[in-house]
Parts: C-alpha cells; structure tokens; sequence
C-alpha cells in the first residue's frame, strides 16, 4: 500500500530508444494499466519499476523511497509473469511460500499466508502438486497466490493472462478484479488486450513508443482521446479522423482532424440539413448493432447503427457526428 | 513405413553398433571371467586377483582418485558454466578454448604434465633458471606418494572437466530465465538463487555428467600410468597388466567385471539422488 513515482526514465537498448522520457504519478492502492502494441516500451517500464533493468536516467520511488538504485529483493514488490514462472521443482505450497521463506518469517505465518492466498486463489487443494500437475490457469493462480502472499507494497504484472484461453481469460479477469480490489495493493500492469484494460483499470496509462500518450481513467480515454493515436488504438473499431469534414465550420482555430467515435452519428435514411450522403461499402450484422464500413468525401468512415435500421450495400445513408462528441485534433495528433 | 516403426528404425544404426562392438565384446569378458581355461564355471581368476598384493592398493587409490576429482571437476564445471551462461560475447570462444584438452588423448595429457613434472620437467628449469631451487627435484618418485597422486590429480582436472562442462552449459540454457527473475524478484540472492533455483533444476544434467565422468574416472589409466607407473596402482592398469604382461586373460576379465559393478552401483547411486519426479520436471 503505497504510491509509485516514476519521473523522467529513459532506457535504450542499443541504438533503439526504448523509453523516452516517462513520468507517471501512480496514486495509492491504484491499479494502473499500462496499454500499448508490442514494443511500446511497457514491459520495459514493468521491468524497471521492478528492477529486473536499470534505467538510463530518471528517478524510481515507491513511497518516499527512492528504490532507482536498489536490487529487486529490496524494493518489496511482487510480480506475476506472463509464463506464471512457478517453480517446477517446488510444490504449490512451496512455490507460494518462496518469497516469504526468503524474508525469513516463522513456519506459522509462511502456513496461514499460504493458506490464506490459497484459499484466495481457490486454489487450497492444489497445494501439495507440482506445476507440472496443474493446467495453464491453475498456474496462473498460483503465480498470484504467490505475489500476494508476500503482501508487497506493489504488485507488478506482466501480461498475466495473455496465455490463458479466451473463456479462462475472462474468468480470470474478473476475479482477479475482486481479488486485487480487496487486497488494496497498489497495482501495475501491463498488457496489450485494451478490453482488458478499460475492464481492470483505474486508470489507463497508453503508451505509445516510448512516451505515455494520456494518463487516465477508461471512460476519460475513450471520451477524450488526447492523441490521434490513443483514439486509434482504443476502441473496436477505433475512432474515426476525417480531415477537413463539411462539418467544420464549428472547429476550433488549428484544426487539422474531426475524431468521432463510431456510434456518435445522427442517422438518417432521408437527405436532411446539416447531414452528408456517405456510400455504404459492406454492413456487418452484429446483433446488437450493425457495423457499416463506408466512404464520405473519399475518406474511409466505420459507423455503428441500430441493427432494425434497413441498410443496403452500396446505398447511401445521411450522416451528422453528434456536436458534444466531436473531438479535433492539430497537426500534431493532438487534441484541441 | 508406418509412423510407429520410424523412431525405432532411425535408433537401429547406432544400437547394432553398439551390439556389435560394446555389448557382445564385453559379454565374452563377462563369460572369460566365470571360465575355466579348460572350459566350465569358476570363481577362480577372482581369487587370482583378490589374493594379488596390487589389488586392494589398487582398488583404493581408483577410488580416492574419484572421490577427488570428480567433486573437484564438478565444483570448477559448475563455476564455469555459470560465468560462461553470464557471458554475452565471446562466449563460444571460451567454451572451445576450455574444451581443448577434452580434444588430447589422456596419453597424451599424461605426457604433458610428465613433462612439466620432471626432473627434467619444465617446472624444475624454471624454478632452478629462478634461483628458488639449487637442484633439479625428483617430485614423482616413489617416496612421494602424495605428489603423484596430486599431479594425477591436477592432470586429470585439466584433461577431463570439460566433460562435465559442456553438459551442464547446455543444462544451464535449458532453464528459462524467468524462473531466475521470479526468485530475484522474491528475495533471493545470487547465492539463495544458485542453490533454490540453478542446481535443483540442473539435477538431469548433473545426474548424466556425474555418471559419465565417474564411470571414466574408473577407468583412468594412461594419466596414471606416465606419471604414477608402479607406484601408483589402479584398477584399469592392472587389468592391462593381468593382460600384457602377465597373459591371463581370465584374471583381466575378472579386473573389468570388478570396474563393471562399481560403475553399475554409482549409476544407480546418482540415478536414485538426482531422481527428479515426472511431475517436477521444468
């Protein structure tokens, strides 16, 4: 239970620029996601905030602690890996003891630590088997059981489920929610799944090539892309950017882009003023919605619309971006 | 061919090879040394050789031998497959330049080190070329026992941990570095980590480079031979002796069924230690 403060860490690896420059202010008992493709840099910053890498430069505290230096063991996290890391040799009840073996606490408090995490976990009848002997999410629980029962200051995680089949996944993720929620750890994690990430978090750190983009809570992200980029990654279908739309006469001064979210049109079948005629190209049905890719101006536009709406391929459809959800962004990607 | 016959027929070249020139040679030491020289069963070559002054001198200098130089190799292989596993370039290099004396027949190695011993040795010139000694010392004589056994010591060290070496390099690259991660992150230190997390996981690779090199070590015998000759009596030269020069190839036999069943009982000594359960393995 603490805070984290990373302030202007960079580290390259060769003459690749892995992080340029990070700073990022993680509040007590937070749980930050860290968001981003492959190669954003946020494993990177995982492993720096654990100590597993040093940083080039910049400043790592956990609480008042300045721990930039200090070897992993002494900077009391705990970390859940993406290929869980149990140990084969050691049993379950082993495994989830290591950390606290390691701290030298008493047989009785190494048993009700295990127990309780176990219990924790569901995973308290496993405890006297191998890894070898358990499925890919039983180990997953075990690797949690683990980090918590060392009650650590930060609990770390590397895309923890990203091994899991999607069914396991989402059982995971929700308990995993309710655990960490109730554990009141001050958490960071890291992934490429941006469901996941809008689900778990608190807030959302979005990174994207070694800088953070916008640091926020999901529904501050989705609404509020700071960046072209962070519309374009969060979002299934991601936002859309439309240069120089006829709707622009209410943009701001600097303008470059209109992004607007897939479900923010007015819709309408008939020609009405202030709406623009665009072509649908193909109509995915949904259920719950139909998704139509279609073509305004020569500019691609993927717009969601009420699934009992009578669309045709190749017809034509009459749009207007609902005003207070119009978003615009300068030369730079950046919002106005 | 069906799928299931296919491994069977890729292993056959080498198991009829080792039928031909391992087992069947060595079924036939087994029979000579149960056999009569008139034909019929025997204990007898076995008293021959039990009887013999050389035997027990000689079963206990092969012992004390192993029991030295393989816990020795096995601490110096460990150490340097560890630095080895460290390093990020050059690391081939270092393996094969380690790897060299593996590539010198153990005559050969005996050679070497005799020729460092000598009286005549290199190591007598220098020290007497120096001024740390007025006269060229006769070290490997029979007075001085402890000198040979620790220069057969030091040679077989050189020749033959490399042995050991090359296995557990490869056993080392076969741990994933997460579980080192994990126990850095948990609170163990490079000590806690060799000990909790490397050696537990390398018990395969330690279990075949332990058999493979005490069962040579039984049989070390060309090292021991230069540099120890009569003095220094060991199991395998005295079935070369029984042999050659005392041609009696029934009491040799007995000699290689005697370093047979040593070399079964450490096998099944390292396999029952090092045992790792199915359900442990990485």
């Amino acid at each position: 239970m603490t805070t984290i403060t990373i302030e202007n860490i960079k580290k390259s690896f060769g003459d690749a620029d892995i992080l340029k420059s990070v700073t990022l202010d993680i509040k007590d008992q937070e749980f930050t996601v860290l968001l981003g493709p492959s190669g954003c840099g946020k494993s990177t910053l995982l492993r720096i905030i654990a100590g597993l890498e040093t940083q080039d430069s910049g400043v790592i505290k956990i609480g008042e602690r300045d721990v930039s230096a200090l070897p992993p063991r002494d900077r009391n996290v705990a970390m859940v890996f993406q290929n869980y890391a149990v140990f084969p040799h050691l049993t379950v009840f082993e495994n989830i003891a290591f950390g606290l073996r390691m701290k030298k606490v008493s047989d009785d408090k190494i048993k009700h630590n295990v127990e309780r995490t176990a219990e924790l976990m569901h995973i308290e009848h496993l405890l006297s088997r191998y890894s070898g002997q358990l499925s890919g999410g039983q180990r997953q629980r075990v690797a949690v059981a683990r980090a918590l029962a060392v009650e650590p200051d930060v609990l770390l995680m590397d895309e923890p489920l990203s091994n899991l089949d999607a069914l396991l996944r989402l059982q995971m993720r929700s308990e995993l929610k309710n655990v960490l929620e109730e554990s009141k750890t001050t958490t960071v994690y890291v992934t490429h799944d941006q469901v996941e990430a809008m689900s778990l978090a608190d807030r959302i750190a979005v990174m994207n090539e070694g800088r953070i983009d916008q640091y926020d809570n999901p529904d501050e992200i989705y609404r509020n892309p700071a960046t072209e980029y962070v519309g374009g990654f969060i979002g299934n279908p991601p936002m859309n950017f439309l240069t120089s739309p006829h709707w622009s006469n209410s943009a701001p001064d600097g303008a470059q882009k209109l992004g607007i979210r897939p479900e923010d049109f007015l819709v309408s079948m008939e020609d009405q003023v202030g709406y623009l005629p665009v072509q649908i190209q193909t109509i995915e049905k949904l259920g719950s919605h139909q998704q139509l890719t279609s073509e305004l101006e020569g500019q691609g536009l993927r717009i969601n619309i009420a699934s009992e709406l009578p669309v045709q391929q190749g017809g034509i459809l009459f749009l207007q971006p609902k005003p207070e959800k119009m978003r615009w962004y300068d030369v730079r990607g950046e919002i106005i | 061919m069906s799928k299931k016959a296919y491994p069977y027929v890729l292993i056959m070249p080498s198991v009829l090879f080792l039928l031909a020139f391992f087992v069947y040679p060595f079924l036939q030491v087994f029979a000579q040394a149960f056999t009569h020289s008139e034909g019929g069963l025997t204990i007898a070559h076995f008293e021959t050789i039990f009887y013999d002054f050389n035997f027990l001198p000689s079963l206990k200098n092969t012992l004390l031998l192993a029991l030295v130089v393989v816990p020795a190799q096995l601490c110096l292989a460990i150490g340097m497959a560890l630095m080895i596993s460290k390093m990020e370039k050059g690391r081939d290099t270092v393996l094969y330049v380690w790897t060299i004396p593996l590539g010198i027949s153990d005559l050969a190695a005996g050679i070497i080190w005799l020729g460092l011993l000598d009286q005549n040795g290199f190591i007598n010139s220098f020290l007497f070329h120096v001024g740390i000694i007025d006269e060229a010392q006769s070290w490997l004589n029979y007075q001085n026992p402890w000198a040979i056994f620790a220069a057969i010591v030091f040679a077989e060290i050189w020749r033959a941990t490399a042995i050991l070496l090359v296995i557990l390099v490869s056993g080392i690259g076969l741990i994933p570095k997460e579980y080192y991660e994990a126990a850095e992150i948990f609170g163990a230190n490079a000590w806690v980590r060799l000990w909790k997390v490397t050696l537990p996981l390398l018990r395969p690779s330690l279990q075949t480079a332990l058999i493979l090199r005490t069962l040579l070590a039984f049989e070390v015998f060309a090292v021991v031979m230069i540099l120890g000759g009569s003095n220094m009596p060991v199991l395998m030269g005295e079935a070369y002796n029984w042999a050659f020069s005392y041609r009696d190839a029934g009491a040799a036999a007995a000699y290689a069924v005697v370093i047979l069943v040593l070399s079964l009982l450490f096998t099944l000594f390292y396999l029952r230690v090092l045992r790792v359960p199915k359900e442990a393995q990485i």
